[in-house]
């Protein structure tokens, strides 16, 4: 999903709350409640039966994955071996991979919950000479598709020597308009500027008032950007595929994209160092490990949460 | 358990395939369009698919990747829309139900109607999101067996001017030719639409 699709959410639900009874579902015939559960069932399927897949495959040999059920599990000696395997692969190249995505999407998590929540704040509260500027450049770079970006990401940044340094991977991912924007939307909506003016009557300076008053009441809303912000900046292909040319600088899913190259299967001009099937499985497990596990914590946000709109069940 | 559980639920397991965006995904349909390896791979040979080669055919490859986009995009747009459902005020599927509609009727003159600004919101966004396509060709054709080429998308032949050709003089052209397809296209959908007048 594209995160920018939360923007409406957002404002619908921040300038009106409203609690509204549970719906009843329609009554509706037998005929529409099986047919509606077979489209759920086959979704389910579809959806889930990869991932599934994938989380066996990573247990099995490559001569278990090709012979056996493609549901049944192998065994964890299997799995140990392939774990093995994956690590000595360039001597735990692997393993450094997963840091430097780790490191990559942290420090821009860290610069854009900065930089982007106080800008999104002072667009929201304040008023000063080029604030609707600002605002309007926001949304249209918000809309610009990334792609178009990364060539002349690549020119400016090599004009300043910072290609193959974590900066230039940094540095545009922290780049990050629709976190402004959502952050913008939540306190122009939903923070009364009331509280604002209690809090600076009560000796709260300007600082004060954000940090004591507006920060914790965006808690949500900064959860919400860190999460889009994190999962859009891990899962990101193109820009340090262009930006970081040595391999011992690679986040996860360039170097599971270079491991690709490596299995004989699916490419038989491959080398030597030859990676098996099943620990591709695992290594693209690992790859994802981390945004599985923001999912389930998020999983009460996006799903129960700000979208489940106003009429919450 | 409750269906609002169920529900609530079904809609977590839909958007799991949402953390496997870009590179794991592709991963994942490689291995499922591998009669050798797949756990589909009685579908695929009924279809006539007996090798991975056949099934990555280069006249398959636009309904796979579109494949690939729905399985890792659809779970968040379904979340999106049950809270879209959820807003349409409760009176207005009273009044409908009063007046005898049933659920396709409902659905049909009631629920899509008034989805339509979300409706819109998503086809420019998947469509932006189609004509950027880069990682999924890409990976394609370092395993296809030299069956999918290196320049299928629009953005694959931009880097391939920019960084193989060092010519980042046409890259820049095929970027801002890109950008005026999303915008236009955006434009069509957004005034044919009436996105942006007030409901």
């Amino acid at each position: 999903m594209r995160a920018d699709t939360l923007v409406r959410a957002v404002r619908n639900t921040a300038a009106q709350p409203r609690v509204r009874p549970r719906r009843r579902p329609h009554p509706s015939g037998a005929a529409g409640t099986v047919l509606s559960g077979l489209v759920l069932i086959a979704f389910l399927v579809f959806f889930v039966v990869p991932v599934g897949w994938l989380l066996l495959a990573a247990t099995k040999t490559d001569a278990q994955l090709v012979r056996d059920n493609p549901f049944s599990f192998g065994s964890w000696h299997a799995l140990r071996m392939n774990w093995d395997a994956l690590t000595s692969f360039q001597g735990d190249t692997i393993l450094l991979w997963l840091r430097n995505s780790a490191l990559y999407a942290f420090l821009a998590l860290v610069i854009t919950l900065v930089l982007g929540v106080p800008a999104g704040y002072a667009m929201a509260m304040m008023e000063f000479r080029g604030r609707h500027a600002l605002l309007v450049i926001t949304l249209v770079v918000m809309l610009m598709p990334a792609t178009t970006l990364v060539v002349p990401l690549f020119l400016e940044l090599n004009e300043v020597h910072l290609i193959g340094s974590l900066w230039s991977v940094v540095l545009p991912y922290s780049f990050y308009p629709f976190g402004v924007y959502l952050t913008y939307i939540y306190f122009s909506t939903a923070l009364p500027r009331d509280l604002l003016a209690a809090a600076r009557i009560d000796g709260c300076t300007e600082f004060g008032a954000f940090r004591r008053i507006a920060l914790p009441l965006a808690a949500p809303i900064i959860a919400l950007v860190g999460f889009f912000s994190f999962v859009a900046n891990w899962t990101n292909f193109f820009l340090p595929y262009v930006m970081l040319p040595q391999s011992d600088q690679y986040p996860a899913q360039v170097g599971i994209a270079l491991l690709l190259t490596d299995v004989p299967q699916f490419n038989p001009t491959a080398g030597t160092a030859t990676v098996l099937r099943p620990e591709l499985a695992l290594a693209t497990l690992l790859a994802i490990a981390p945004v599985l596990v923001v999912f389930l914590f998020a999983q009460r946000y996006l799903i129960a949460g700000l979208l489940a709109g106003a009429n919450k069940e | 358990m409750s269906a609002r559980r169920l529900s609530g639920l079904l809609r977590f397991l839909y958007y799991i395939p949402g953390a496997l965006a870009g590179v794991a995904g592709v991963m994942v349909w490689l291995f499922m369009l591998d009669p050798t390896v797949s756990p589909a791979a009685s579908l695929l040979r009924l279809l006539g698919y007996g090798t991975f080669t056949a099934a990555i055919a280069p006249g398959h490859l636009a309904i796979l990747f579109a494949m690939i986009a729905f399985w890792t995009g659809a779970g968040g747009w379904i979340v999106v829309m049950h809270g879209a459902l959820n807003n349409i005020p409760l009176d207005i599927m009273e009044a409908a139900r009063i007046d005898g509609a049933g659920p396709w009727r409902t659905a049909r003159h009631i629920q899509l109607p008034m989805l339509r600004k979300w409706i819109v919101y998503m086809v420019i966004l998947a469509f932006a999101a189609g004509t950027q396509l880069f990682v999924e060709p890409q990976l394609i054709s370092e395993a296809s067996l030299g069956v999918a080429g290196r320049d299928y998308s629009v953005a694959q032949l931009s880097y391939d001017f920019a960084f193989q050709n060092n010519n980042v003089n046409y890259a820049a052209a095929i970027s801002v030719e890109l950008l005026v397809v999303s915008l236009v296209v955006a434009a069509i959908f957004v005034t044919r639409s009436r996105f942006f007048d007030a409901s």
